[in-house]
């Protein structure tokens, strides 16, 4: 089930979510990037989810549980693109994203992490 | 001669006497300054007898001949600013409408004491011609009004005012009492602009919001909570003691948020970072 | 009464539910915000369904008239029912951690929510509305 691209770029995975998930494409996406985390020995993961009009409680969990799976792996995933609307929906049913960063945009994301890399090494 | 030549005829031997009476029926029934009036009903004037003036062709009818001309075109046109006018400064439709109805009248008036021998075909062009004049011009005082109310709804939803202060620094002054509809206003307005400019910082200034309850507080948390979920840090500045208090005693917890007394400070602060 | 309904069978289904739902808020002009607390409050209700109930139906009717427009959205299913409805919309029951209904949060993203519970029947009714001024 592999829709969603996942690129690297130098030591950082960019996975962009471009359509609705069902409930088994996110999983399978989730346990996807941790496997590809691993074999590649990469440092970050970008997920964009600019094109992701809904994100509800359970795509929140998804993405939250991967946030601290991958960071239990040694590496850092962040999101970047969340839409308006959706952040303020989210904020609205109570729920805060708090356990991964959010960034404006890819690049943003990405200037973000090869900073903090550049500065420590992987455990 | 045709009835419009006929017509205009008449105008142009009566040009003062029109002129003078119409401004007199206006100024007392309506009650406005007859300064603005004057110019206005006198370009009228000077529209219609160029109307009445069109030289007759053997191509069209004379009555088609009229109504196409560039005379009657820019007639429509005068019209309209006319009615445009009286929308926007509040006058009513009936007074709108009374403008040309009087003109009617004081024309009637002259014809039957002045040139008594008038063909009825004329008197008959003539009302038609300012009935039809009415309606237009009706048609115009509406259409502006539908206008002015559209855009005071616009004005409603879209009257947070949001200033690029650098390449990524979006100010917000916040102004007026803000009540929960504003509010959902000034948060989808801050996360579409931090967005659309891609900004890391919004400074929302506070300093000319002069009540402070827990709505106002809640919302204002909402928001930071939001932007934050979008990428982009909120920076408060103008929190006045007395709002400071609020805040506090309230128990909305802003600790992670950067706030600043003056707008200077944070700017500052921004540009710093 | 309802203009449509779509069964609630699969996870895929509520997609469908929720992209339907953000159609009718286009079609009848809400703005983007209102779009995505629709859809999203339907996914969360839809997604009760099936952890729940196993399946269910989701209805749809529109009412406009004069300058006012209204979708309702009526989620029914046949499961064991919510048998402290107070508490499942109290604060705290909250689905931020994958746990309890999402009930209140879901409520909090409409403007108006009504519900129905039985053992062996749930109903619950949203509704967005806008006045075009």
């Amino acid at each position: 089930m592999n829709i969603i691209p996942i690129l690297q770029l130098q030591s950082n995975l960019i996975a962009s979510i471009q359509t609705e998930l069902t409930d088994e494409q996110a999983l399978a996406f989730q346990s996807e990037l941790l496997e590809k985390n691993s074999a590649l020995n990469t440092k970050g993961i970008i997920i964009d989810v600019s094109m992701l009009d809904v994100i509800d409680s359970y795509m929140a969990k998804v993405l939250t549980d991967l946030a601290k799976m991958i960071k239990l792996q040694g590496s850092k995933a962040v999101l970047s693109g969340v839409q308006p609307a959706v952040a303020s929906t989210l904020v609205d049913m109570g729920m805060k994203l708090n356990s991964i960063e959010t960034f404006l945009s890819l690049d943003s994301a990405f200037l973000y992490l090869t900073k903090e890399q550049s500065g420590k090494t992987k455990k | 001669m045709t009835s419009y030549q006929e017509l205009g005829k008449i105008f142009s031997k009566n040009n003062r006497e029109i002129i003078t009476l119409w401004l007199n029926e206006i100024t007392t029934k309506i009650n406005s300054e007859r300064i603005t009036e004057e110019k206005d009903c006198k370009l009228l004037i000077e529209c219609i007898e160029e109307c009445f003036l069109v030289p007759p062709t053997d191509l069209l009818g004379v009555e088609e001949q009229v109504y196409n001309s560039e005379q009657f075109k820019r007639l429509k046109k005068e019209l309209q600013s006319f009615a445009a006018y009286r929308a926007l400064n509040g006058y009513t439709p009936t007074q709108t409408a009374n403008y040309l109805l009087t003109f009617k009248k004081i024309i009637y008036d002259l014809i039957y004491q002045k040139h008594s021998d008038t063909s009825p075909r004329t008197i008959i062009d003539f009302n038609n011609f300012i009935d039809y004049l009415v309606v237009i011009s009706f048609q115009f005082y509406t259409d502006s009004r539908d206008e002015i109310i559209n855009s005071q709804a616009y004005a409603l939803e879209h009257d947070t005012p949001i200033v690029k202060i650098s390449k990524k620094t979006l100010l917000m002054p916040l102004m007026g009492i803000i009540d929960t509809i504003k509010a959902q206003k000034i948060i989808e307005g801050l996360l579409e602009a931090a967005v659309e400019h891609q900004a890391e910082f919004v400074i929302v200034d506070m300093t000319a919001v002069p009540t402070f309850d827990t709505h106002v507080a809640n919302n204002i948390l909402k928001t930071i909570l939001a932007a934050k979920m979008v990428g982009t840090q909120v920076i408060l500045s103008g929190i006045s003691p007395d709002a400071a208090l609020t805040i506090v005693k309230l128990g909305v917890d802003l600790g992670h948020v950067e706030t600043f007394n003056t707008l200077e400070n944070a700017i500052a602060y921004s540009i710093k970072s | 009464m309802f203009d449509e309904t779509i069964p609630i069978k699969a996870t895929k289904d509520i997609v469908i539910v929720r992209q339907k739902g953000r159609e009718l808020a286009i079609l009848y002009s809400f703005s983007k915000a209102e779009q995505t607390r629709f859809a999203t409050a339907l996914s969360e209700l839809t997604r009760n369904v099936l952890t729940y109930a196993e399946s269910g139906t989701c209805s749809f009717l529109v009412k406009s008239a004069n300058r006012k427009s209204i979708i309702i959205a009526r989620i029914v299913d046949h499961g064991p029912g919510i048998s402290d409805i107070k508490l499942a919309l109290q604060d705290g029951y909250s689905g931020g951690s994958g746990l309890g209904l999402g009930l209140p949060g879901a409520k909090r993203l409409v403007h108006s929510f009504d519900i129905e519970s039985s053992p062996g029947y749930t109903q619950i009714d949203i509704s967005i509305s806008r006045t075009i001024r």
